[in-house]
């Protein structure tokens, strides 16, 4: 799974998801890709579990990029801990995500096929999304 | 080449409040600049605009104030969720000068190689000319029905007609690969513990430090 090498620090503020995508809002590596309709936190299980459903849908062939990364530490505490005592544990990796945000491409396949994977895809994420195709 | 009229209009103001009034109102900001003298702000019809984008023309005649301004589009910007035009910026031409622009490189045909199991990867999608106006090609047609597995076409492979290509040729534009199978795949899937990562400002460094 997607998880930073090395890190700066252990924990991170939640911080805020304004505004739209100013990066990485159009397709530059493949032919088609998935676009973020709307903005949230996508886990690097999740990232991987949609991998999974695009290369298994178009099984041989095809190109897949992903094009977030899961840089953000998410903290739990135990169960039934008392309120108090410091900020929990990093337990999991995030990508923080804002609307209009390519977040997978795919290419060497024709439109039918990178469609259907792209919705089985989507299935997988907790967000809107929308199927998008190259202009050039 | 295809060429077209757009009627435009002087553009009063400037700053996002102008900008987004403009929009509002079915229009679309945008800027000249180049051979004339002071960059001119005008807007354009939005719909009109996306129907010419549509087209794919590539040398456009403005229309302003009675006078007729040949223009290539140099930059387009787009709202990142809703891809509607936000603002284009329109290049002047002269008739008889070279202009620098990027043209698009199209692909005919099915190679032999993706025909038995090869993937088609597209490297390059479009290149950089050096043109005269009146030469400006739609986009630069390559037939990739003899690549075999392994193959590839570079940019001096390009057919350069009336024009003179930037872009180094000895670049890759396409390649026909080996699909990677499905039991690689499996191989990745393995389930990995969620190790922490190295933590640059750690403790023991804090300590040597001091």
């Amino acid at each position: 799974m997607l998880m930073p090498k090395r890190v700066k620090y252990r924990k991170k503020q939640r911080g805020k998801m304004k505004g739209n995508a100013q990066k990485g809002h159009y397709i530059a590596f493949g032919k088609y890709g998935l676009k973020a309709l709307e903005g949230g936190w996508i886990t690097s299980r999740q990232i991987e579990a949609t991998r999974v459903a695009i290369t298994r849908h178009v099984k041989r062939g095809g190109k897949v990029w992903i094009r977030i990364f899961p840089d953000k530490p998410v903290t739990n505490k135990p169960a039934e801990t008392r309120m108090g005592k410091g900020k929990g544990s990093p337990e999991y990796w995030v990508a923080v995500v804002k609307p209009g945000r390519i977040l997978f491409e795919l290419e060497g396949v024709d439109f039918d096929l990178a469609k259907e994977a792209m919705r089985l895809a989507s299935h997988k994420l907790p967000i809107k999304t929308k199927f998008v195709v190259s202009e050039s | 080449m295809s060429e077209s009229l757009l009627m435009a209009e002087a553009r009063e103001g400037k700053g996002k409040s102008v900008a987004r009034r403009i929009r509002r109102a079915g229009r679309v900001p945008a800027v000249i600049y180049g051979e004339v003298k002071q960059p001119l702000n005008i807007a354009v019809d939005a719909h009109d605009l996306e129907m010419k984008l549509r087209e794919k023309v590539s040398l456009f005649n403005i229309s302003l104030d009675g006078k007729e301004h040949p223009v290539i589009i140099r930059e387009i910007q787009f709202h990142p969720v809703k891809s509607n035009v936000l603002h284009v910026d329109f290049l002047q031409v002269k008739k008889g000068h070279k202009i620098t622009m990027t043209v698009p490189i199209k692909l005919v045909g099915k190679s032999e190689g993706v025909k038995a199991g090869g993937v088609l990867e597209e490297l390059k999608r479009e290149v950089t000319i050096e043109v005269l106006p009146k030469d400006i090609p739609d986009s630069i047609v390559v037939d990739i029905s003899g690549l075999q597995m392994g193959d590839g076409v570079q940019v001096k492979d390009l057919l350069a007609e009336n024009f003179e290509i930037q872009d180094d040729l000895e670049d890759l534009v396409c390649r026909v690969e080996m699909p990677r199978t499905i039991e690689e795949e499996e191989e990745e899937e393995e389930e990995e513990e969620m190790a922490e990562p190295e933590v640059i400002t750690s403790k023991e460094k804090e300590e040597s430090e001091s």
